[in-house]
């Protein structure tokens, strides 16, 4: 069987491994989001990518390394309908990237 | 696509032969006997191959700099005997190397660096009286002591020139023997024989043999072969093709260097940016700095700032007047290190060997460009910053041009009433036309043929990077800046118009009816933008202020980039009339094309069809074929229609893209702590930075920046790592969670791996261990909602992810 692979975009609940095959499997907990809307995608040529979100409704797992990088889910409220995204990906190379490092890790390092 | 700007076969075939020894002799040998005697000298030829004098003053003084350069030899870079003894025949480093094994050296090489703050002597002597104390029985070298012990280890060498005191002229080349400054007169020395003002340069040549002395750091100088003989192996016919442009070696113009030989595996490539800045914003303060990046390193260490060296700094407070004779010391001393090579030390044959310099590309944003490449600026009539053949058209009595390519109605301007210009078929500049140009500009006639004939080339006189043997044919070493035409020119530009801003003619009465941002509108955009703030992950960089409040508060090129090009689609949806919005997409798409991290080949066609139709769809849809608004077609506009083949000649623009000059002046200007000599304490910082970079190339072991995993963080291969918080122990998945979503996710994940393994994990209580955190072979850090909720101040959200996603992951088609 053909399973077609998809870019798509996720909120992540958390990061987990499993023993899968006799081998720790690192994993991802992720909410998905629905597929970018066609009417504005194709409007805007493939620049606005509007996406709904379905919170717990719609909870996946997949490989952790299957995630390609961190994007922005900016709220779209330019119509009525609620829980739209549109997607933000990151420009640039890193040439120069000034990006600071994540929030500090100190303060993240608290196990639960 | 094919290289646009690649020479002529015979221009290109002649330095190639035969072995890159000889072709470090040098351009101006003239072709050998017998080889073309009936073929008429190309310009190029010409240029290089007689002692050219012009009717034109400014000429020939340019003409006089690149003379000098053409035969530049380390004996007159203004070295002393023993720098210029020790850059020439190097001794054996397997002393140097030991020394850090002494561990009273080691000490003290650790506190100098330690110490490198603005008292930097002060806070290393406190140390060391420190240290005394508690050690009598040692020693420890005084500052001075290990200050001199630095220089000698590094063997940097900080030459300084006589400049006119008002920053007219460096006094080097046709101006080295003046006594006052050649333009205001201003006398050179003090009454006691003093230079009233110097101007630094740190030689190229020691700060790159550093970098080859450590075995360790020499290996990543071998990025670009490798790379190189990768491609090569996977080549179809001497074809380079590639489904993803990741660096310069995938450009055509590398292709070319290497095909001709002029790039051998002995290169060393470099990239040389200049950039003039501001060191305080209220008040005159202008300095020029240049910088060398060394392109064999991957990019992921190329742009560090460990990595770069240090060039030339011009001290203000006014801008350099003849940037040519500032420039010269540092391409004299490239010049000659090209053609006698330079002897580096390879560790594993123990023994040295000569490097062949090559520089790739000369960096620079407009302004700046226009004293590297010599070209007119972008309000000439060939204003376009490639040096296509675009020409442009002005207004009645105008003396500014724009690339207009529609002819506006009722227009008869002479010289520019054109037909409408079809920008697909234009001609992009070849090193041909270029060299064409300047022979005719250098042969002016007097001061009215020379005002003509540099409006009609573009060009105002020779360059003195046209002097250098090893370089990529002119005009094609003068790069794309992907920062502050995209970045700052068009956002200032579209955002004028939209909020009705922009220069607007008398004659021009017609209703704008894309200038919907006014009002309450503008307001409400402005509050959006900030709203939208907090969805913007940290790793993106600076977030957009709220423009509405801070568009005239130095708005950063970081947050226009994702004003314009990342919010501004979704945000002006409905808001901008839908022809002005869907043309704004179209920009926005080619521009995350051509500037994503990862350049796509497959995707550039199609970004250069968005390009060209964008750069027509702005004048058919503001400026309207109207003569009082010619104004509105910037040059900034017209760039975008050479993005896409920029990136095929060059490879992946925000590579060479002004950001990381931008920032070596940035955190240069914030580590100038004494603001009352400011100047003097910025060439003091440069040339701290100059040996640390150097000591840290030399001992790896010195550098504490290395960013390894945080602590207590999973590495999972492939470059990703599981970073704290984790759970203490594992919980049970039934118990912990409220709802059954989540247990099924992961039951239906088990399943498509097979039966047993979901077995396996039900018979084990089904636990888990959660990680909130995921560290991306990118950089990037991955957070989630676990993490993110967790915390008592919200942080911008990281926890939204691209995921290349499969069905079998879900039992249903979400």
């Amino acid at each position: 069987m053909l399973y077609k692979k998809a870019l798509r975009f996720a909120e992540v609940q958390f990061y987990f491994n499993l023993r899968i095959d006799d081998r720790d499997t690192p994993l991802a907990l992720v909410s998905v989001f629905g597929r970018p809307e066609e009417h504005l995608r194709h409007l805007s040529f493939g620049a606005l990518l509007v996406c709904s979100f379905h919170g717990i409704e719609r909870l996946v797992v997949v490989p952790a390394k299957a995630i390609q990088s961190v994007v922005g889910m900016v709220p779209f409220l330019q119509t009525q309908q609620d829980a739209l995204y549109f997607v933000v990906e990151k420009m640039g190379h890193i040439a120069g990237d000034e990006s600071p490092p994540d929030a500090p890790d100190e303060e993240e390092g608290e196990d639960e | 696509m094919q290289d646009s700007r690649s020479s002529s076969p015979g221009a290109q075939e002649r330095p190639s032969t035969p072995t890159p020894v000889q072709s470090r002799v040098g351009t101006p040998e003239p072709p050998a006997a017998g080889s073309q005697e009936t073929a008429p000298l190309s310009s190029e030829e010409q240029y290089n191959a007689a002692d050219l004098t012009s009717n034109i003053e400014e000429i020939n003084i340019a003409l006089e700099f690149v003379k000098l350069v053409r035969e530049a030899t380390l004996d007159n870079c203004g070295m002393d005997e023993e720098d210029l003894e020790r850059l020439r025949h190097p001794e054996d480093p397997t002393d140097l190397l030991a020394s850090l094994e002494d561990p009273g050296f080691r000490h003290a090489l650790d506190s100098f660096l330690a110490c490198s703050g603005t008292t930097a002597d002060e806070q290393y002597t406190k140390q060391r009286t420190s240290y005394l104390r508690r050690h009598p029985e040692s020693e420890m070298l005084s500052y001075d002591q290990i200050k001199r012990r630095v220089r000698k280890l590094t063997g940097i060498i900080l030459l300084k020139t006589d400049m006119c005191v008002d920053s007219c002229v460096g006094f080097t080349g046709p101006f080295a023997d003046l006594d006052r400054c050649p333009q205001c007169g201003e006398p050179r020395f003090d009454d006691r024989g003093g230079s009233r003002k110097q101007f630094s340069t740190f030689l190229l040549g020691p700060q790159i043999q550093a970098q080859f002395l450590n075995a360790e750091k020499a290996r990543d100088l071998e990025y670009r072969v490798k790379i190189t003989e990768r491609l090569r192996a996977e080549s179809t016919g001497g074809v380079i093709s590639v489904d993803r442009h990741v660096d310069f070696v995938t450009g055509s113009a590398y292709w070319d260097a290497i095909n001709s030989k002029k790039i051998t595996d002995q290169s060393l490539v470099l990239c040389y940016s200049g950039d003039g800045a501001q060191l305080y914003r209220d008040k005159q303060s202008e300095i020029w700095l240049s910088i060398f990046a060394i392109f064999d390193f991957a990019p992921s260490i190329r742009y560090k700032v460990k990595s770069v060296l240090p060039d030339t700094l011009v001290p203000g407070p006014k801008a350099p007047g003849n940037h040519m004779s500032f420039l010269f010391p540092s391409i004299y001393h490239l010049s000659a290190l090209q053609r006698e090579g330079l002897k580096i030390w390879k560790a594993d044959t123990r023994s040295f060997t000569d490097l062949d310099l090559f520089l790739a590309f000369a960096t620079a944003d407009a302004v700046a460009m226009a004293y590297l490449s010599c070209w007119v600026g972008h309000h000439g009539k060939h204003g376009c910053r490639f040096m296509c053949q675009m020409v442009g058209r002005r207004k009645p009595r105008g003396s500014h041009y724009y690339p207009a390519m529609l002819k506006p109605i009722g227009y008869t301007e002479s010289g520019c009433d054109h037909d409408d210009i079809d920008i697909a078929a234009m001609p992009q500049a070849s090193t041909t036309t270029y060299y064409d140009g300047l022979m005719k500009v250098i042969r002016s006639r007097n001061q009215t043929d020379y005002e003509r004939n540099r409006r009609e080339t573009g060009i105002t006189r020779p360059s003195l990077f046209s002097a250098l043997p090893n370089i990529y044919p002119l005009p094609g070493c003068f790069p794309a800046d992907t920062l502050h035409q995209p970045m700052l020119n068009v956002p200032d530009l579209l955002f004028k118009l939209w909020r009705g801003s922009f220069e607007r003619s008398d004659s021009d009465t017609q209703e704008w009816e894309w200038a919907v941002l006014v009002g309450d509108t503008w307001e409400q955009f402005g509050a959006a933008v900030a709203a939208a703030a907090e969805y913007l992950p940290g790793s993106f960089g600076r977030a957009p202020r709220n423009p509405f409040d801070k568009i005239n508060s130095g708005f950063k090129a970081c947050e226009w980039m994702i004003l314009l090009y990342g919010f501004c689609p979704g945000l002006l949806y409905n808001i901008l009339p839908e022809r002005f919005w869907r043309h704004l997409c179209r920009l926005a798409k080619a521009l995350r094309t051509v500037l994503s991290q990862e350049v796509v080949s497959a995707d550039l066609s199609d970004a250069h069809k968005h390009f060209l139709l964008f750069a027509r769809e702005f004048e058919l849809l503001y400026y309207q074929r109207r003569i009082d608004r010619i104004h509105f077609v910037r040059q900034s506009i017209h760039a975008f229609t050479h993005l896409v083949p920029e990136t095929l000649r060059i490879g992946p623009l925000s590579l060479v893209a002004q950001w990381l000059m931008e920032r070596t002046i940035g955190n240069m200007g914030q580590e100038i702590r004494q603001h009352s000599t400011p100047y003097a304490n910025l060439a003091q910082r440069a040339l701290l930075r100059a040996e640390i970079n150097a000591l840290k190339a030399i001992f790896p072991d010195l550098e504490d920046d290395k960013a390894p995993l945080p602590q207590r963080s999973l590495d999972i291969g492939n470059g990703f790592a599981l970073l704290r918080k984790r759970d203490r122990r594992p919980l049970s998945v039934r118990h912990y969670f409220q709802t059954t979503e989540v247990l099924e996710a992961i039951k239906i994940f088990l399943i498509s791996t097979g039966d047993e393994n979901l077995e396996e994990w039900t018979a084990s209580g089904q636990k888990i261990l959660r990680w909130a955190r995921l560290r991306l072979p990118n950089g990037q850090t991955a957070r989630s909602l676990w993490n993110e909720t967790a915390r008592k101040k919200t942080p911008r959200r990281a926890r939204n992810v691209k995921v290349i996603y499969s069905c079998i992951y879900s039992n249903s088609s979400y």
